[in-house]
């Protein structure tokens, strides 16, 4: 018997050209266009934020990779990906502290203490924002004017709201359509540009980065309880409009929910789990304490997301079963 | 007897810088009171057992909380553990655990009347958890090993977790202070960057792991604990 052909090497066997630096270079190219559109609303201060958290969660996660004795890899951009995120659902006065003490917890919290990069229960970036939210609400959620470019440094007062919170006080905030697609509104500086994000979306789907299946139920379950339960006093395609464009419910949805780790491994949990976090954001917009819900959604769905792999194989299982046990057994 | 036989046989002879004692004795005392101050770190109620959690999670924001908490812990758990203790010796182990119940929810109430002028929020913030974690976990964690029949021993244990409690409780309840409103005991420190969401619960958890995952390094590291876990193994 020949031995010759069988790897004693630890596993993947299997190598494709796409590996996981390519996937995350892919993310990267797909966040460039929120960054572009920031700078053109915000100016130089959206860069240096990006710039500051990118760095923050590279050097940390190095720091950290070599006190917990991991591998040492400076070739891994995953940090990178999760310090570029954090920035785009803040707004863009926000203070560099913050910034860095959210992207800090990302990668310090979240992420190494389970072993890093592809082991993290819960997204780094969801977790990272919602850590912000909870210590510096008042710095999280007031924004500046579009289109006024804002100094890099020094203290900036934010003084106007965004629609998604006039939204919670139950008004109906006066925007005009071509504003809410260009993301031309106060609000976060990376998160209001629909077709930014749409073109980043087509960009990710397009190199099966993303998976469409979680996605496609996230917006269903959306749309549906926007539209079903719609909070001001306006049509339903209003209502979805205003509702899905003030926040950070598309950004959520493309750059949050479908992140494949945090993600069910499955098909049919792909489904559950992307559309009980489309109703659990609804729910936090409309009953939760801020005006922003999809971050909030997004961790609580990640306990759930290994149970939704376990039951579901449990099901499949089951009915295969039952499936064999009803076939007539054919006679010979 | 089986302390004995782990000890080595010149020290079941020799006696004590000429006093009476016989040095196996002083050897397996010292084994022992090292067993019991291990329950300062490594049987530490918080850290080890994960027991009366809650509290320090949702309560104890500030020193104040963590002092209040510490003295409530050391009123309710001494006394009824004591007393669960010295009744096991003529009462079978179910009326002893019931004995013990009694008198923590007893205790509980003079508690209550110590500790509400020192942080008046911290009954607010458990509520009805407070005796019933007090008697649940607590007190069962001692009452329940067999194995310590020996009452000042039980006694030493107690008084070393409670002292191991006090310490987390107060520490957890100092870092959360000084990060969350930039005080410290109720004194401004001058800190201008606050990080409010530390005194949320979600935090505390947060706080606790990584204060068990220090202790647990510097136990699997430090060679006097390794010392130490090995003497306890030997005793126990």
């Amino acid at each position: 018997m020949n031995t010759s052909r069988i790897q004693k090497k630890a596993p993947p066997h299997i190598r494709t050209s796409r590996t996981a630096p390519i996937i995350l270079l892919d993310v990267i190219i797909s966040i460039l266009p929120l960054y572009f559109m920031a700078y053109i609303y915000y100016g130089l201060r959206v860069i240096v934020l990006g710039a500051i958290g990118a760095l923050t969660c590279f050097l940390l996660n190095l720091i950290a990779s070599a006190l917990s004795s991991q591998k040492v890899n400076i070739y891994n951009i995953a940090p990178i990906v999760t310090g570029l995120l954090i920035p785009l659902a803040l707004p863009a006065a926000i203070d560099y502290s913050i910034v860095i003490c959210a992207c800090a917890f990302s990668i310090l919290v979240v992420e190494m203490p389970f072993g890093g990069c592809g082991f993290n229960f819960f997204n780094p970036a969801a977790a990272g924002i919602a850590f912000a939210a909870f210590c510096w609400p008042t710095s999280v959620f007031t924004y500046t004017e579009p289109l006024v470019k804002l100094p890099v440094f020094g203290k900036i007062v934010a003084s106007s709201y965004s629609p998604a919170y006039y939204l919670k006080l139950g008004a109906v905030p006066k925007l005009d359509l071509v504003d809410l697609l260009t993301g031309e509104f106060v609000g976060p500086m990376g998160t209001s540009c629909v077709f930014a994000l749409i073109a980043g979306f087509i960009f990710l789907l397009v190199r099966k980065v993303i998976n469409w299946r979680t996605v496609l139920s996230y917006f269903v379950a959306v749309i549906a309880m926007f539209a079903l339960f719609p909070r001001i006093h306006s049509d339903s395609i209003s209502s979805v409009l205003l509702e899905l464009c003030s926040g950070s419910v598309i950004f959520g949805g493309i750059f949050m929910v479908s992140e494949p780790v945090t993600a069910p491994k499955r098909n049919i949990p792909k489904y559950i789990y992307g559309f009980l976090i489309g109703i659990f954001t609804v729910l936090f917009r409309y009953y939760g304490g801020f005006e922003q819900g999809v971050a909030f959604a997004v961790l609580i769905l990640n306990i759930f997301s290994p149970l939704l792999d376990l039951y579901s194989e449990k099901v499949i299982y089951y009915s295969r079963r039952v499936r064999i046990a009803r076939k007539p057994k054919s006679s010979e | 007897m089986q302390e004995n036989r782990n000890l080595p046989n010149d020290a079941k002879t020799d006696t004590f810088f000429g006093s009476r004692i016989n040095r196996a004795s002083v050897l397996r005392i010292s084994r022992r009171l090292t067993v019991s101050v291990g329950n300062l770190f490594f049987k530490n109620p918080i850290l080890v057992g994960g027991i009366i959690l809650s509290p320090v999670i949702s309560a104890v924001t500030t020193f104040r909380s963590g002092v209040a908490i510490s003295i409530a812990v050391i009123i309710i758990c001494i006394p009824s553990i004591i007393i669960s203790e010295l009744s096991s010796k003529y009462a079978p182990f179910w009326v002893s655990a019931i004995i013990g119940a009694l008198v923590s929810a007893l205790m509980s109430v003079p508690a209550y009347k110590m500790i509400s002028p020192l942080s008046p929020d911290i009954f607010d913030n458990i509520g009805i958890y407070f005796p019933i974690i007090m008697l649940s976990s607590f007190s069962s964690a001692f009452t329940h090993n067999r194995k310590r029949r020996i009452f000042i021993w039980s006694v030493t244990d107690v008084v070393c977790a409670v002292c191991g409690f006090a310490f987390f409780a107060i520490l957890i309840g100092s870092i959360r202070e000084i990060l969350a409103y930039g005080t410290f005991n109720g004194k401004l420190l001058g800190i201008e960057f606050k990080m409010s969401g530390v005194a949320m619960p979600f935090f505390g958890f947060i706080l606790v792991g990584f204060i068990l995952a220090i202790v647990q390094k510097i136990k699997n590291s430090t060679v006097f604990f390794k010392n130490l876990i090995k003497r306890r193994k030997e005793v126990q």
